[in-house]
């Protein structure tokens, strides 16, 4: 039998893909990737499905159509140059390789820097996951919020409230520095007091008597730098700041004039009584503790006022009251999608500086042609998800 | 539009080892017309449904992503293995929309959800909730 006659002549199984171990690598790393994608980008579109008036208009999102579309030109432009690199190693021309390469790395970072351009006016615009209000209730609250921050009443209400306490029960008795920071505290609110609008505008927000229309107006208004309310507030603290210097001028004298009366009564004891006078020497001691205390508190409220009246409440930062329907799960597939591809912009980035490295320093070479085939597939991958990413997330 | 095919060998008989010859610029430019085209049909919207708009960006799109695929990505001239790694992976990654799609992305019930909810009547501002469309 033929087959039994020589084994020799039987070729050795080959097993395998015919392609290399690394390729077939990237290629199964790319399979992965696939799914990876597909579950975000899939997931997206069941969930626009399910959400009937998901924000699409261009001025509630803030989607750039001109900014997504330069960034498809510009990785589209990337893949041809990092295939251009792939094509110049099997030329062994490494230095044209190298510039390819170096073209590539520059798209990249132009890529990225468009995204951030994006990323920017998405964050300007508070277009943030759990950050959008979408009813109108939820918009006035986050508007009352918001006012709270910019004046940043609430912390500091909260510690003025857990001075006050502690000063009404008395057991301990505040400390120098407690004291020092109520004085301040107060002293603050009562200059924040003058902000009537701001007051107005909230107080109408927690009723709800209000139409977006109205408080988004009413915000304008109270962004100006020139409002009425921000003088009131500077007259306020000035004023507060002309009785402290009062005062400070007042205190020395009213000590030393305490501190003359129990000196009178000092000098009216018998030589004998040793005890009374010690006891109307401490006296006099604590009298120049407690002018000096007076004072601390004094001078801590008025550095507050200076510094509220130096720096009054900017609402420049409170954001317009709008309702974005959908809005937080918009920004959650955006961020997702946007932000892993972005991710893999960035990994891409860090393979092509180091073929760079090796390029400039002369060691690229014919073994380093499967690396930058390599590669260059994750490289297409990236621009293949940016090609289903730009029609899906700034057209449709 | 040119077949960027016309410059490269047939796929079977090209053995995976043999370098294929590709006019990369011709790809690149279908890419590019391919890119506009979607921009245009943006621009154009308002004279074409929704649907149709749909259709053409996400045709435009997987017309991209095979030339990228079969030409940049050289698939075009891989052998039969691409099927057997690929596909399998192309399936599973529907696994997660399709298990979502009867609940999430359809609905034969009443959704109660905030966003689903007629404003009170105090609420009238159905017009003003967000800034004018540009378009």
């Amino acid at each position: 039998m033929s087959h039994a006659a020589g084994h020799s002549n039987v070729p050795a199984l080959k097993m395998g893909v015919p392609i290399p171990n690394g390729k077939l690598g990237i290629w199964l790393f790319l399979g992965t990737e696939i799914m990876f994608f597909t579950a975000f980008i899939g997931t997206y579109i069941v969930l626009r499905l399910g959400s009937p008036g998901w924000p699409i208009d261009t001025a509630v999102t803030h989607i750039n159509i001109l900014a997504g579309g330069t960034n498809t030109f510009v990785l589209i432009c990337s893949s041809v140059s990092v295939v251009l690199a792939h094509e110049a190693m099997l030329q062994r021309n490494y230095k044209k390789a190298t510039n390819w390469i170096i073209l590539t790395l520059a798209l990249a970072c132009v890529f990225l820097g468009i995204k951030t351009y994006e990323y920017y006016g998405k964050f300007a615009h508070d277009i943030l996951p759990g950050h959008i209000s979408e009813d109108r209730r939820q918009a006035l609250d986050k508007l009352v919020r918001e006012l709270d921050g910019a004046v940043g009443l609430a912390p500091l209400e909260a510690e003025r409230n857990m001075l006050r306490n502690i000063q009404a029960v008395g057991k301990p008795p505040l400390t120098q520095t407690q004291a020092v920071r109520l004085a301040a505290l107060d002293a603050r609110n009562t200059a924040l007091g003058t902000l009537a609008a701001y007051r107005q505008l909230k107080a109408d927000a927690k009723e709800g008597t209000l139409s977006l229309e109205a408080a988004e107006e009413k915000l304008q208004a109270l962004k100006a730098p020139d409002h009425p309310d921000i003088d009131k507030l500077k007259v306020s603290a000035a004023k507060q700041i002309e009785e402290i210097d009062a005062q400070l001028a007042q205190v020395p004298k009213d000590a030393e004039q305490k501190r003359a009366d129990v000196q009178a009564q000092i000098d009216k004891l018998d030589s004998g009584n040793k005890f009374e006078r010690r006891k109307l020497t401490a006296e006099q001691t604590d009298i120049d503790r407690q002018s000096t205390r007076e004072k601390a508190r004094l001078i801590g409220a008025k550095i507050e006022l200076e510094s509220l009246a130096a720096h009054p409440p900017s609402f420049a930062r409170v954001h317009e009251p709008h309702v974005i329907k959908w809005g937080n799960t918009f920004a959650s597939t955006y961020f997702l999608m946007t932000g892993f591809h972005a991710l893999h912009v960035v990994i891409g980035m860090g393979m092509f500086a180091g073929i760079i490295w090796l390029g400039t320093s002369g060691r690229l070479g014919q073994q380093h042609c499967l690396v930058i085939e390599n590669c260059g597939l994750y490289w297409h991958f990236v621009d293949l998800v940016w090609i289903f990413l730009f029609p899906l997330i700034y057209i449709v | 539009m040119s077949d960027p095919a016309a410059h490269a060998p047939a796929a079977d008989s090209a053995p995976h080892d043999e370098h294929p010859h590709v006019n990369y610029w011709l790809v690149f430019l279908a890419l590019c017309i391919l890119t506009a085209a979607s921009v245009v049909a943006d621009m154009v919207r308002g004279k074409m449904g929704i649907m149709l708009l749909v259709l053409i960006v996400l045709t435009v799109a997987t017309f991209k992503a095979m030339f990228v695929m079969m030409y940049f990505m050289h698939l075009k001239f891989e052998g039969k293995w691409k099927y057997v790694l690929l596909a399998p992976t192309m399936i599973l990654a529907l696994a997660i929309p399709a298990a979502l799609m009867p609940d999430i992305g359809s609905h034969y019930y009443d959704v109660q959800v905030p966003q689903t909810k007629a404003a009170p009547a105090h609420d009238g501002e159905a017009g003003h909730e967000a800034p004018k469309p540009k378009h």
